[in-house]
């Protein structure tokens, strides 16, 4: 993966950590700032579904959770947006905390198997998706 | 968008395909071409050009006994506009955070 994909972001806030956590963890919290609709459980293997101001839809599923510090979704746009996965940390500060993310896109399966047959593969999966 | 933006990505995921992306620019070169300005060899060109290829990086056309190869910007673009997009996105949300953070203390 080259650093084209990626896109990196922080803010430091003036709340200890585990304040900072519930920000970034917690519905009623995210969906302050996050987006619209926020359906997130940081628990390994549980869904993730957003809904965005213009009613675009997200939907996901959390990777990795290590409380109070990090948490690692991977989402998509319906019904073939590009997958990515976002990492979002909680690092003490003197004065606060700093929050972190990290949006990377992925390789995904299809995208390497057009590398490796060409793109006519993907339209086949395509076209049975839509089927 | 598509995942033909993560194939972008991994086709240049590869220096040696940067490189050929750079050596094709303008008016295009042949593999052979390629080869002489690479330290690989004409099959190993050829190979990153059919991946190139494959992510719509560049473009072939027959040209006498050998094939010249172009570069097609569209799939780059595409790849800059997702890093846009999502670099925007995110810049939104955390200015929100801000905003509420500040809201919630005050």
């Amino acid at each position: 993966m080259s650093d084209e994909g990626t896109v990196e972001r922080e803010i430091t806030v003036p709340v200890d950590p585990e304040r900072a956590w519930e920000l970034v963890t917690e519905p009623e919290h995210l969906e302050q700032w996050f987006a619209e609709r926020v359906e997130l459980d940081p628990t390994p293997g549980a869904a993730v579904r957003v809904v965005g101001d213009d009613g675009g839809e997200r939907h996901g599923v959390v990777e990795e959770v290590d409380a109070p510090r990090r948490l690692r979704f991977v989402w998509y746009a319906p019904p073939d947006g590009p997958p990515s996965t976002v990492e979002i940390e909680v690092t003490p500060e003197h004065d606060g905390s700093r929050i972190s993310v990290i949006e990377r896109e992925l390789i995904t399966v299809d995208a390497f198997s057009d590398l490796l047959t060409g793109p006519s593969h993907r339209t086949d999966l395509q076209a049975l998706a839509a089927a | 968008m598509s995942d033909a933006i993560g194939a972008t990505f991994s086709a240049l995921a590869d220096p040696s395909r940067r490189r050929m992306l750079g050596l094709l620019g303008g008016t295009g070169a042949t593999a052979t071409q390629l080869a002489r300005e690479l330290p690989i060899s004409r099959q190993a060109v050829a190979k990153h050009l059919s991946q190139l290829a494959a992510a719509g990086l560049v473009a072939s056309r027959r040209e006498g006994r050998e094939t010249r190869y172009t570069v097609t910007p569209e799939p780059l673009e595409q790849a800059v506009a997702w890093i846009v997009q999502a670099g925007g996105e995110w810049d939104d949300r955390l200015a929100r955070l801000g905003t509420y953070v500040a809201a919630d203390r005050g």
